[in-house]
């Protein structure tokens, strides 16, 4: 799996950016089976980056950009372009940010998928 | 020195004379009556909505003024005839009896600004502003409602020829991939312009029929690729792509009854506002007539925001298509009440014809 690099050639994918991928299923706008959670937390397992480091993911990274897809009739269901939402993080990281608490940020962006995260979590924790 | 009395209509304030009389020559003033009290070279002022009208004693007898202020007749001392005071050319609808019923105006000079009612005229747009939403919300609700049953339906009939034999497996499952994205773009075209916005900002991939067939041969079978399943294991694959062309996410169907009862609130609020404007009107059949003009003008703004979206917003842009959405609404209400400022005569006379009618 490569995306086009800042330079335009094909880099190969960092574990952030194999996770923010896996993480990024969580927002389609389909159902998600026994079997697709043990392919995701496979994935995530792969990405070699620790519960908290995923947690950032999730909570900080990839919900912000995405969690519109589950606030519309008809959203996305087979996956989003890993170009564009590697470029939406980066990008949203640089943007200034509404003083809001992070809690109240956290809780308004992952509350769509928060129960499928947690799931996904105990699949981790459990090894 | 003479009295003029009158009232105010019930939409905007207007100032409607009755007939003017000498000091005296009546009954005692109450205390609800508009009372201007002129000698009779004194120039009279009115503010009426947010026009003035000034004039001398004279400007309110010519009958060309006629169509705004309906003069009786002049009386002098001691030649009063009998008879109920104020009486106006047409027949205005009096509901409880009183003759001449008009708020007492504000302790200050005489000329100084109406008490245009900004508050009330916000409260409209806002209403209007709801009242779009309303829309948004019970469209979004709908068509999801579609989306989620076509889908679906769809997937459910293809998956029924593939069994039956009627269609091959692998057909069936490109079928059906494709039918959903079909599906998808129709549903987003259905939906608010806010919902298609918020939907279009986020880019999607499209699969190709061999990346989702080794995805789902991964899924169900796995550590094995496709080229290594039997032909049984192939049919399940082919058959899992056209199940999952009709899946989708139930916890936002489960978000229906919330857009429907935010759509509905949002109804409610805005008939709330309506019904409140009607019931305190003195003439309840134009302050209606206003309501419908006011409502019709913000949805007409509303709808009209909505299609320029993509024109002003590009694709894509949901803040932006928000925020033009409310403007438009807002800016057609306001383009409403500048409308039945200037019509307010006609619409009093509609509005008498009307209730003389009904």
């Amino acid at each position: 799996m490569t995306a086009p690099g800042p330079s335009g050639s094909l880099t190969p994918p960092t574990g952030r950016q194999l996770a923010r991928l896996a993480v990024s299923e969580l927002f389609l706008d389909t159902e998600l089976d026994e079997a697709d959670f043990l392919r995701l937390r496979d994935a995530l397992r792969a990405s070699h980056l620790s519960l908290q480091e995923l947690d950032e993911v999730y909570y900080d990274e990839v919900a912000p950009v995405l969690y519109q897809n589950l606030r519309t009739p008809a959203g996305a269901w087979e996956g989003f372009d890993r170009a564009w939402l590697e470029e939406r993080i980066n990008h949203r990281a640089s943007e200034r940010r509404l003083p809001f608490p992070a809690a109240w940020r956290r809780y308004y962006f992952s509350r769509s998928t928060i129960g499928d995260w947690q799931r996904l979590r105990k699949l981790l924790a459990a090894g | 020195m003479y009295h003029a009395e009158g009232h105010r209509s019930a939409a905007r304030g207007a100032f409607r004379v009755g007939r003017f009389r000498p000091a005296g020559a009546a009954a005692a003033p109450r205390s609800h009556e508009h009372r201007a009290v002129p000698s009779p070279s004194t120039t009279l002022h009115y503010r009426i909505g947010v026009s003035e009208v000034a004039g001398s004693r004279r400007a309110f007898l010519p009958p060309d003024r006629g169509s705004r202020f309906e003069v009786g007749s002049w009386t002098v001392a001691a030649s009063y005839v009998p008879g109920p005071w104020c009486e106006e050319g047409t027949s205005t609808p009096i509901e409880d009896g009183t003759m001449c019923l008009a708020p007492s105006p504000l302790p200050g000079p005489v000329g100084s600004a109406a008490s245009y009612d900004y508050a009330r005229a916000a409260l409209d747009d806002f209403a209007a502003s709801a009242r779009n939403f309303a829309d948004v919300f019970i469209k979004d609700a709908r068509a999801r409602e579609n989306y989620v049953r076509k889908i679906d339906e769809m997937a459910k009939k293809v998956l029924g020829d593939v069994r039956a034999g009627r269609e091959s497996a692998e057909a069936g499952a490109e079928f059906a991939h494709r039918m959903r994205d079909a599906i998808m773009e129709e549903t987003r075209r259905q939906s608010s312009s806010i919902g298609r916005a918020s939907a279009e900002s986020l880019k999607r991939t499209s699969k190709t029929l061999a990346q989702l067939i080794e995805e789902k041969a991964s899924k169900l079978f796995p550590g094995r690729t496709f080229a290594t399943l039997a032909k049984s294991e192939r049919q399940a694959v082919f058959e899992e792509i056209i199940e999952g062309a009709g899946r989708s996410r139930p916890s936002v169907t489960a978000l229906i009854p919330r857009w429907r009862l935010l759509g509905r609130g949002c109804l409610l609020f805005t008939a709330g506002i309506a019904v409140y404007n009607i019931w305190t009107a003195r003439n309840k059949i134009e302050a209606g007539l206003n309501e419908l003009i006011v409502f019709g003008g913000g949805a007409a703004g509303g709808a009209l925001a909505g299609a320029a979206t993509g024109l002003v917003c590009g694709p894509g842009a949901p803040f932006c298509s928000t925020a033009l959405f409310v403007v438009g609404g807002i800016m057609g209400a306001l383009a409403a009440q500048a409308g039945a400022a200037i019509y307010e005569d006609e619409i009093h006379e509609f509005a008498t014809w009307f209730g003389e009618f009904w």
